[in-house]
């Protein structure tokens, strides 16, 4: 009884593999190299950040035209 | 089969868990670099380019690659720019030699007060277009989600990939990488920003930037000469030599000729102790006339 299940885990798990190889490949299939290296690089990258909300002077969140650090003075180049 | 007992389950388990996350797509990704690829971006012919709040004259398609990126109106216009992590990444891709690369922000709005002010006060001088009827994203069927909205253009403005690089050091890797195969790369040791934005220039002004040269190392720098792109620029160092520790600051003048449009100016600067020169730029744009 012991043995059955072992080797009704291991078909599975490996049909489990095989499947999502198979998936994986035909993900990919008929993709030129920069195509999935453009997918995964997309894939890693967190999702878009949403912008949504408009910016109100006096939110605490939001400060108008705020895109990062401002620079009040001419960069230096150093 | 009696060697094979239940203990090798949990490890089977995470194999098969590591195997079928190897490429870990998400279909939108998949679809986006699918439709886009290969497909050539149309501008608008209507809409003009301006650098903050001056029109200037700028052939857009003349270069070996182009990135492109649409900003839509929803929401927080301003900080979905990301003006200053721009300015970072231009300047970046301009330092590649070999190969000329453009930019141009697009963005749903009009040109009013807020963007300019923006555009000044983050001191961005690289080319936008003001497009309130959202005419480019119309005309070349982009997809919804602005994360598609970004792209690397070649010489015939065909897409070779999609993705926002200011949002994800992944996809800056992955245009680095595709610029830098017919170009290279020239990173300054000695100056921690060798690319300038001179933004619009008058014709017939001459423009004067500085460039720190800090010798962080051990040895001493000695310089051997500096080299210009053009009769139009000029260099000079303040020492001939530059001492562990020690900062030498180079002066570089460009005199602005009469024709409008984009200019790309170099210096650079050698030393006998170093086998690749010191390569500083300045870029911009000349135009007719601006009080």
């Amino acid at each position: 009884m012991k043995k059955q299940i072992m080797w009704i885990a291991f078909a599975t798990i490996a049909a489990a593999v095989a499947v999502a190889g198979y998936y994986d490949h035909s993900q990919t299939e008929g993709l030129t190299p920069l195509q999935i290296a453009n997918i995964e690089s997309l894939s890693a990258s967190p999702d878009m950040p949403l912008f949504d909300k408009a910016c109100v002077v006096g939110d605490k969140y939001c400060i108008p035209n705020y895109m990062g650090v401002i620079e009040f003075s001419e960069p230096r180049n150093d | 089969m009696k060697y094979i007992n239940l203990k090798i389950l949990p490890n089977l388990i995470v194999l098969s868990i590591i195997l079928s996350s190897c490429h870990n797509i998400r279909k939108d990704d998949r679809n986006a670099v699918l439709n886009l690829t290969g497909k050539e971006i149309i501008l608008p012919d209507s809409l003009g380019v301006m650098i903050q709040d001056v029109p200037v004259e700028y052939d857009f398609s003349f270069a070996d690659y182009k990135v492109v990126t649409y900003i839509d109106s929803k929401g927080c216009t301003t900080c979905s720019m990301k003006l200053t992590p721009w300015n970072d990444l231009i300047n970046e891709f301009k330092t590649i030699e070999g190969i000329d690369v453009n930019f141009l922000m697009i963005l749903n709005k009009d040109a009013d007060v807020d963007l300019i002010s923006a555009l000044k006060l983050n001191f961005f001088r690289h080319p936008v277009m003001f497009d309130p009827q959202g005419r480019f994203k119309e005309k070349n069927s982009l997809p919804s989600s602005p994360a598609y909205h970004t792209m690397l253009l070649d010489s015939d403005n065909k897409v070779v990939a999609v993705g926002n690089p200011v949002l994800s050091p992944k996809i800056k890797d992955l245009y680095r990488q595709i610029l830098t195969e017919n170009g290279t790369e020239r990173s300054s040791e000695l100056c921690q920003k060798p690319v300038v934005a001179l933004g619009v220039v008058n014709a017939g002004d001459s423009v004067v930037r500085q460039f720190n040269l800090v010798n962080n190392g051990k040895d001493i720098w000695n310089v051997q000469g500096i080299t210009t792109s053009c009769d139009c620029v000029s260099a000079t160092i303040s020492s001939e030599m530059i001492n562990p520790g020690d900062t030498a600051v180079l002066t570089m003048s460009f005199l602005a000729d009469t024709i409008p449009g984009y200019f790309s100016k170099y210096a650079d600067i050698y030393f006998q102790e170093k086998e690749n020169s010191e390569h500083l730029l300045v870029h911009g744009f000349i135009v007719n006339c601006i009080n």
